[in-house]
């Protein structure tokens, strides 16, 4: 995949999967790693940075014995995803727009 | 790697950082193992323990640089942790040396006396989480213990100074000096540990106007 997936865009799927449930270290990274293909290795900076700008909180869960943290979106996060995604929309239909130009490309 | 070793590794990668940075990437590493199952695969996913500790140091620089509030709760947790420091020292200080006194001049209200120093022990004790206080207090309990049966099967006190003064004197000493002591080594490692986050932050903050 020649295209990265910036700081930006990574917030931005991690404040959505949040937003359709709450969820835990482990579950995050495996749903985003299978979506984006993104290694689990860099995800705990990015919900550590969100948690202290306020768009998750944590909180705990005694399973099995044993204590589990999940994250769950703030008002703040939600708004911020909805911001991100018509910003996306924009943003990538400009891109479309341009890679698609006058061809077909087929 | 096991669970453990990759712990130990980040908490002295991130040894310079607060605290509750440190607490929270442990408490990450050690639920994402638990969940994993199977400790190749974490930390296959987590990646080498280095690096992973250093993306957490550099975001974390990033988040004081950009946010100077965070710098400013940092900086008065230090000074608070300090004058607390502070104020416990005076307070032992103060009252080891009114035990003493207590000591001298209570000679018959030994269960009086008793009582009190477990309590100032077991104070101490908490606070400089030092297991050595213990075994001092205990020690210069059964000083006094000695001291107070000899003074009972001792009808003819005629000097105003005994040798059961005098061990009640030695003992109540050697309490004041020894908490005293201890206490002192047991917060000296961790204003180390403050003194090391604040200088950390300082830099990072004078850097941050640099940029």
């Amino acid at each position: 995949m020649s295209f990265q997936v910036g700081s930006t865009i990574l917030d931005a799927c991690v404040l959505s999967v949040l937003r359709k449930k709450d969820t835990y270290g482990y579950q995050l990274n495996q749903e985003i790693k299978e979506k984006l293909g993104v290694s689990e290795s860099t995800l705990y900076p990015v919900l550590r940075r969100l948690q202290k700008e306020g768009l998750l909180t944590t909180y705990d869960e005694a399973v099995m014995g044993r204590n589990r943290r999940y994250y769950r979106l703030t008002e703040k996060g939600k708004e911020q995803s909805t911001i991100y995604y018509k910003e996306w929309k924009e943003f990538s239909g400009k891109i479309e727009e341009i890679l698609k130009g006058e061809d077909d490309h087929e | 790697m096991n669970k453990q070793e990759y712990i130990e590794i980040i908490k002295r990668r991130l040894a310079v950082l607060p605290q509750e940075e440190i607490d929270e990437a442990v408490l990450y590493v050690s639920e994402y193992f638990e969940d994993a199952g199977n400790d190749e695969k974490a930390v296959q996913a987590l990646g080498n323990p280095n690096e992973f500790a250093d993306r957490i140091k550099d975001e974390y620089i990033i988040g004081i640089r950009e946010n100077p509030k965070e710098y400013q709760r940092y900086q008065n947790n230090y000074e608070t942790i300090k004058a607390n420091h502070a104020f416990m020292m005076m307070l032992m200080m103060v009252t080891s040396i009114f035990l003493s006194i207590l000591a001298y001049t209570l000679l018959n209200e030994f269960a009086f006396f008793f009582v009190v120093v477990i309590l100032f022990s077991s104070i101490v004790f908490s606070y400089s989480k030092n297991i050595m206080v213990l075994p001092l207090a205990i020690f210069s309990v059964l000083i006094i213990c000695s001291s107070w049966v000899f003074i009972s099967f001792n009808t003819t006190l005629s000097s105003s100074m005994s040798l059961a003064d005098g061990l009640y004197l030695i003992g109540g000493m050697l309490i004041s000096i020894g908490v005293f002591g201890l206490s002192i080594y047991g917060w000296k490692n961790e204003y180390k540990k403050i003194m090391k986050e604040n200088q950390f932050l300082k830099n990072l903050y004078k850097k941050r106007d640099v940029l």
